[in-house]
């Protein structure tokens, strides 16, 4: 009997009650995210739940990238933006608006919430980027009402982050964050007066310099989505019990 | 021996905990995420705005239009100087014309790339109501003729900038 006391001493064996407890803890909670995740295919189709995002400009899907298995993706994640902004021998037009609807479609098999990333710079003759010209020039616009949000705390004249505040199911694809550019006629206003006998043109200050366009998707998971968001994109949301929803 | 052997259980108990702890934290950041991205540029080349008058010049005056040969649509307007015993009056062809009340006439529309107006302005002359042999042999009327690039407001509405004009002008 005082062997036993000694091989089993108390504070060991409450350590490894606990550890034991915590495993046991562990081991449940995986099985119960598992059962959450994979109850209805699991069984029959021996399947895991693909992620999927793709970027859609003007209707057309410009990139994606979505899961296929093991470390195996699917899609172009570095498309091209405003290749077909102006018409063939159209010249750019200061001032004007051009099509520009930007959206994101849900290309995977599991619901997700998404947010887009816009950043605008301008670039000289040179292809070098130019501090002078204002991003604000740049007017992407973004209509009210559809869902989408800027985070104005997290957004830069030059960065714009916006969140679609609803869950995107498999397919569905997001009313148009954008839906025309522009750039501020003001870039034409600046001119260089050029006399040539009784005629006085004026060339534009800005001619051949290059205005730039980039987005960037992410989406995540809805399942645990306040953990997901936060781990992902580190930011704090609210999310609806249902999780169909996100808020700030 | 109690103590030796109560050491080796502690360590495996902090070693079962620890290992416990990891298994915790791995499946914390088990998240489904994805991105894709995309990119692109248009250069503004932005060309130049050119306007070159024609006018024809009868009995009856002068019958001015104006070609648009530069890169983008324009406004154009139009007005004429004469000595001063001259007088000038603007009577449009049809229609297409109309006087802006500083002195220029400007045309209706947007005048595009490539084009001429469709109408022309035409500019008459009257000499002052004397002897006719007073009416000099020789003068000039100049026909200053000024474009401006069309430029666009937030809701797509066209506008001319007077302020930036291109000007051109002929004597005859």
């Amino acid at each position: 009997m005082k062997k036993n006391k000694i091989l089993f001493p108390k504070k060991v064996a409450l350590l490894l009650g606990a550890a034991a407890v915590l495993l046991l803890g562990s081991t449940v909670g995986s099985t119960r995210a598992a059962l959450t995740y994979y109850s209805e295919n699991y069984s029959a189709q021996m399947n895991l739940k693909h992620i999927g995002v793709s970027l859609v400009e003007n209707g057309q899907v410009v990139s994606s990238r979505d899961y296929v298995s093991g470390n195996e993706w699917s899609g172009n994640t570095e498309g091209k933006l405003l290749a077909n902004m102006l018409g063939e021998k159209e010249k750019f037009t200061p001032g004007k608006q051009y099509d520009e609807a930007i959206s994101v479609t849900n290309s995977g098999d599991i619901d997700t919430f998404v947010r887009v990333i816009i950043t605008k710079s301008w670039k000289d003759k040179e292809g070098r980027k130019n501090a002078e010209l204002s991003p604000d020039l740049i007017e992407l616009n973004v209509p009210e009402n559809s869902g989408w949000v800027v985070a104005e705390d997290q957004s830069t004249p030059e960065r714009m982050v916006l969140y679609y505040t609803k869950a995107l199911a498999p397919g569905e694809t997001t009313p148009g964050l954008s839906d025309t550019i522009r750039i501020d006629e003001s870039v034409a206003q600046q001119v260089n007066k050029v006399t040539d006998g009784s005629t006085v043109t004026y060339q534009y200050k800005y001619d051949g310099y290059s205005f730039n366009l980039d987005a960037e998707v992410d989406a995540v998971q809805t399942h645990n989505a306040k953990a997901a968001i936060k781990s992902a994109w580190g930011v704090d949301v609210s999310v609806s019990d249902d999780e169909s929803s996100i808020g700030f | 021996m109690k103590k030796q052997l109560k050491k080796p259980f502690l360590m495996m108990a902090v070693t079962a905990l620890v290992l416990v702890g990891t298994l915790k934290v791995g499946g914390a950041m088990a998240y489904f995420t994805t991105y894709s991205t995309a990119s692109g540029s248009v250069q503004m080349n932005m060309g130049f705005t050119q306007t070159i008058p024609h006018e024809e010049v009868d009995s009856r005056g002068k019958h001015v239009s104006v070609e648009n040969t530069g890169d983008y649509d324009c406004f154009v307007r139009v007005r004429a100087f004469a000595p001063s015993d001259i007088t000038l009056s603007y009577q449009p062809e049809d229609s297409g014309w109309t006087d802006g009340g500083d002195g220029f006439w400007y045309y209706d529309q947007i005048l595009p790339a490539g084009e001429t107006t469709a109408t022309k302005l035409n500019v008459s002359y009257t000499f002052p109501a004397t002897d006719s042999e007073d009416a000099p042999a020789e003068f000039n009327v100049i026909v200053v003729e000024e474009c401006t690039p069309v430029l666009y407001k937030a809701d797509g509405t066209a506008y001319a900038d007077w302020n930036n004009v291109i000007t051109a002008d002929t004597a005859e």
